[in-house]
């Protein structure tokens, strides 16, 4: 098989692992070798679905051992089957990072022999691009649920980010789906990648130029779609994980049906894009926004709008909190408010301290003001002749994506005057 | 009162200089490169170490932080080469040793907005340009890389290949503008006027003289068997999940005006043919 082959199966394989971030870590060439990583993260392409392509994400190997129910690589599936050498891997990474179109590596495996077998190929095919090329840009590696300890402390000092898949929010779902990855081989690994990068904080602060574990620190990944679980059991392992293991990022991969299985859902469904946005949504704003699980969702209510997005449907529910005097709220509240985001809110805190703001002024911050519009009032004034009922809101901020119904209650845009965007 | 000044930011900065020094009354500055003024106008040469005297003015007005955020502001707006960017730059800076603030703040002011969201365009233009730049390798060892960009984000990308493709010979073209910056490694970049900017891009690009030729190559022998343009188009097609597929999204993220230099186009289904 020639490395064109070898790069379409195992690109292939690797897709449905949706992280593809590039940020988190500063780091300058050191003037001996090839590559720098970027604060920010870069992007580089878009693929026909319209995510972000920054890495050259492929899998050492396809063949595997286990046989998880919702994976395309799984022991039972008749696929064909792949794998790199070390050298072709980090060649190939090379030559594409020379020519800009990559800002890194990111390599899973399917697991061979044994998840500590896997790891050991992953570990030579990194210190051939650390060592031997001295590539210095970002590599972000999949540690395999059952790896000993041994092996990812080695694995973390040449990757900028480690991460384990969790898959399945709850145990149940786990045994059912991947009964060869237990609770423990995911955890254990999570656990260990976090406890060993704060110690490595600590190293760093006493020692400035000791090895550094992780600098991009750990991540993971869930199915929305595959088993029975609702929003509010996934969001609440994903608010646990942010604070016990201090992950950066939970990715959220709506289900795909690949395999006919007994105990999945059915192939025809469409896969819930929708759902998966607004999970995104949510855990912006368990992240950036200060909210809590509970706020958001509650057993009797367990899973998200899908008409509106999470912050509007709080906001619904809490509208005596509304409207907001933009000149005199802190920054908190401002953050609570349908329509203004982080920048916007400290856009605002900033210009005020100048002067009073007026309606005018609010095309300057980027507000979404169709939907902020209805929560605020700048110098005393609102921006429509009375605040709407909770049933007519709901109806003016309901999302395109959502369904689309015609407002009963005749208030005008051009009621609004300023506050409306022309 | 109409103020001509040279087209570089030194020259910009001298004639701000100039009438801050004046007490200029609303002037209208103007590069010097358009079209020659009916009305009367003075023309402003450019200082040496004029940079510095702005840092060191802005440093202890605003902070060493701040002075240096405001500069790299203005010259990212200035990078815009908008119509009326020098009178709104000029503005800019009186203001922040007037009130001794970043005055980016107050949005409020049509200059000050103008300014920030001119800056923002270019950075932000900068910054997908990180991304959306394609090295192919020539012969001798040489990469080169084509783009053109709405403003000129040259100055901005460079520093970042500079670092990081540090080892390698690399030629980075503004079509548009017809500039060329060439890296040697270990000797730094030049930047250089483009010979021939109406040459189509398949056609070979008039290279500075005295390019040096690399014999021996510092690439493995096996990499130089393989057609790397094709290996990632065939990678990208393999990305695609179909389920998910959303043309509307890809082409908001990725705007057709960059797909002429990108290795990777003719491969979507959807773009135009190329031949």
């Amino acid at each position: 098989m020639d490395i064109m082959q070898k790069l379409a199966v195992l690109g292939e394989s690797a897709r449905y692992d949706v992280s593809c971030s590039t940020s988190g870590v500063a780091r300058a060439n050191d003037g001996r070798g090839v590559g720098n990583a970027s604060l920010g993260g870069i992007c580089h392409t878009w693929t026909e679905d319209g995510r972000c392509v920054s890495l050259l994400k492929v899998l050492l190997t396809n063949i595997c051992q286990f046989d998880c129910a919702y994976c395309a690589n799984r022991c039972s599936n008749d696929i064909v089957r792949a794998a790199f050498t070390p050298e072709e891997l980090a060649d190939l990474t090379m030559a594409f990072y020379r020519r800009n179109y990559i800002e890194g590596l990111f390599l899973s495996s399917g697991v061979l022999v044994s998840p500590d077998h896997t790891t050991e190929l992953m570990i030579r095919t990194l210190q051939l691009l650390r060592h031997v090329c001295r590539f210095q840009g970002y590599i972000h590696a999949k540690a395999i649920p059952g790896t000993s300890s041994g092996l990812l402390d080695q694995l973390g000092l040449l990757a900028d980010r480690v991460s384990v898949n969790i898959e399945q929010s709850t145990a149940a779902g786990l045994r059912l789906l991947a009964p060869q990855k237990t609770e423990k081989a995911i955890a254990g690994p999570m656990r260990f990648l976090a406890d060993r990068r704060d110690a490595n904080r600590d190293e760093l602060i006493r020692y400035r130029h000791a090895p550094v574990f992780t600098p991009a620190g750990q991540s993971t990944q869930v199915i929305v779609g595959a088993s029975p679980e609702r929003d509010l059991q996934i969001l609440s392992m994903s608010q646990h994980l942010y604070k016990r293991y201090a992950l950066k990022r939970v990715y959220y991969s709506a289900y795909i049906p690949i395999n006919q299985d007994a105990r999945l859902p059915a192939l025809v469904q469409p896969p819930p894009l929708l759902r998966e946005h607004r999970l995104y949504q949510a855990d912006w704003l368990m992240r950036f926004y200060r909210f809590d699980i509970n706020e958001l969702l509650q057993s009797d209510r367990p899973d998200l709008d899908l008409e509106l997005d999470p912050k509007c449907a709080w906001a619904l529910c809490h509208l005596d909190r509304f409207p907001v005097e933009l000149n005199k709220a802190d920054y908190e509240t401002l953050l609570r408010v349908p329509g203004i985001g982080v920048r916007s809110a400290r856009k605002i805190v900033a210009a005020r301290r100048s002067r009073q703001l007026r309606l005018e002024d609010l095309k300057h911050f980027n507000l979404v003001l169709k939907r902020a519009g209805w929560f605020i009032t700048c110098g005393g004034r609102y921006g429509a002749a009375r605040i709407p009922s909770a049933e007519s809101l709901r109806l003016l901020l309901a999302d395109s994506a959502g369904q689309q119904r015609q407002s009963p209650l005749q208030i005008r845009l051009e009621d609004l005057g300023h506050v409306c965007p022309s | 009162m109409f103020v001509l000044h040279e087209p570089s930011f030194d020259g910009l900065l001298s004639a701000v200089a100039w009438c801050l020094r004046q007490r200029e009354e609303r002037p209208v500055l103007l590069s010097g490169l358009s079209e020659p003024l009916l009305l009367p106008a003075s023309s402003i040469p450019v200082e040496a170490g004029i940079r510095r005297l702005f840092r060191r003015h802005l440093a202890a007005c605003l902070g060493q932080a701040a002075a240096d955020d405001v500069l790299k502001q203005v010259f990212s707006a200035f990078l815009s080469e908008e119509d009326g960017i020098g009178t709104r730059i000029y503005r800019f800076l009186f203001l922040a040793l007037l009130h001794k603030r970043d005055p980016s703040a107050q949005l409020q002011d049509p200059d000050i907005a103008a300014v920030v969201r001119a800056a923002a365009r270019v950075g932000g233009q900068a910054h997908q340009f990180l991304g959306l730049l394609r090295f192919r390798l020539l012969q001798d060892q040489l990469y080169l890389a084509e783009f053109e960009p709405d403003y000129h984000v040259l100055p901005l990308i460079l520093s970042h290949f500079m670092d990081r493709l540090q080892d390698q010979h690399f030629v980075i073209c503004d079509r548009k503008r017809g500039i060329a910056a060439w890296h040697q490694p270990g000797r730094g970049c030049s930047l250089h006027i483009m010979e021939d900017v109406q040459k189509p891009a398949d056609q070979s690009v008039a290279l500075p003289p005295g390019q040096p030729v690399k014999d021996g190559a510092d690439l493995p022998a096996r990499q130089s068997a393989f057609d790397f343009e094709q290996l990632w188009q065939r990678y990208l097609k393999q990305l695609t999940i179909p389920e998910r597929r959303n043309p509307k999204l890809q082409q908001a993220n990725l705007p057709k005006k960059y797909w002429k230099y990108l290795v990777e186009q003719p491969l979507n289904s959807t773009w135009p043919d190329q031949k």
